[in-house]
């Protein structure tokens, strides 16, 4: 590897982890084929890292599209729901993976949920379960988010706002899958709890912290 | 209360904007758009670039498609514009056409010939 890329490589240490591993390897490759048709100059090194840092900044922000802010867990979320829409060939991201992108973590909102009794392996396998199979992903496809998940994303931030807390974290996305109507996924969690309940509690925490 | 939504894009989302409106493009094809449109004075840095296309489409103004392989045969992940996305750079270039009206009409720039 050559000195430039591995700069390069270690200004990307600036950008949270999750945003590094959706586009790390394509700002790699944009910086690379830069570089190349560039040349490695003072201007190219300097516009470099005011590129990275100002960007990195913002990305560390991690701010929502209401303004509030996600915390790290929820901005994981978003990635765990991208892979586990891949493991399972899926070509929309949906609900259902974004409660299983919740599970792949150690996080507040699989405290709440195991805590009905329900382990993650039972509460998985009654998502995967109630996956349709329909369009697989061929080989040369990504997964896209379906409208569904964005305004699962949108309602989470409201109920932050709304609960008064000022960061989106996993507990909000939780409440915000389990509001949708005519949802699988929503019903499930309802089972293990109420969203009113979920509601409660996130509104008890606030006003304690 | 929540602040009305229609904002003013960023320079680096109205550029991605017109880089994608007639062609869908990967990050690097935008890139480089922009940079021949505006004779190398706008440079979108990866980190800006993938940055601004992560809240574009979070902000539905843009869509993926399937990874596809560019003329060089590498891989790639190619972006096109969405009806939504389209609707916020015609509004935005109908602002930019009313400043650059209002100041011909403050005589800033020379009169348009053969415009009535």
């Amino acid at each position: 590897m050559n000195l430039e890329l591995q700069i390069f490589q270690a200004l990307l240490k600036l950008y949270p982890q999750a945003f590094r591993q959706e586009y790390g390897k394509e700002m790699t490759r944009v910086f690379q084929e830069s570089l190349s048709s560039q040349g490695s100059s003072f201007r190219f090194w300097a516009r470099t890292f005011w590129d990275v840092i100002s960007s990195a900044g913002r990305e560390r922000g991690g701010k929502t599209m209401l303004g509030n802010r996600y915390t790290d867990s929820a901005m994981l979320t978003f990635h765990f729901t991208r892979t586990e829409a891949f493991r399972l060939g899926q070509v929309e991201i949906g609900p259902e993976h974004l409660l299983l992108g919740l599970l792949r973590q150690e996080c507040q909102a699989v405290n709440i949920l195991t805590r009905s009794g329900a382990t993650l392996e039972e509460i998985r396998g009654r998502i995967e379960a109630g996956l349709k199979t329909g369009t697989l992903l061929s080989a040369k496809q990504v997964p896209r988010i379906a409208p569904r998940a964005l305004s699962i994303m949108n309602r989470a931030a409201k109920e932050a706002q709304m609960l008064g807390s000022n960061r989106v974290d996993t507990p909000h996305i939780l409440l915000a899958i389990a509001l949708e109507e005519n949802s699988a996924v929503a019903r499930t969690i309802n089972e293990l709890i109420p969203s009113d309940q979920l509601r409660t509690e996130l509104n008890q925490r606030g006003e304690s912290s | 209360m929540e602040a009305a939504m229609p904002e003013t894009p960023t320079p680096a989302v109205f550029h991605i904007l017109l880089s994608l409106a007639d062609q869908e493009r990967h990050g690097y094809g935008i890139m480089q758009d922009v940079l021949e449109r505006t004779n190398n004075q706008i440079h979108l840095g990866p980190g800006t670039l993938y940055g601004t296309i992560k809240r574009m489409l979070e902000a539905g103004q843009i869509e993926e498609l399937p990874e596809r392989e560019d003329e060089n045969n590498q891989r790639r992940r190619y972006y096109k514009i969405t009806n939504a996305g389209k609707k916020t750079a015609r509004t935005e270039a109908e602002r930019l056409e009313h400043l650059v009206n209002l100041a011909r009409s403050k005589r800033l720039l020379p009169q348009l010939r053969g415009v009535r």
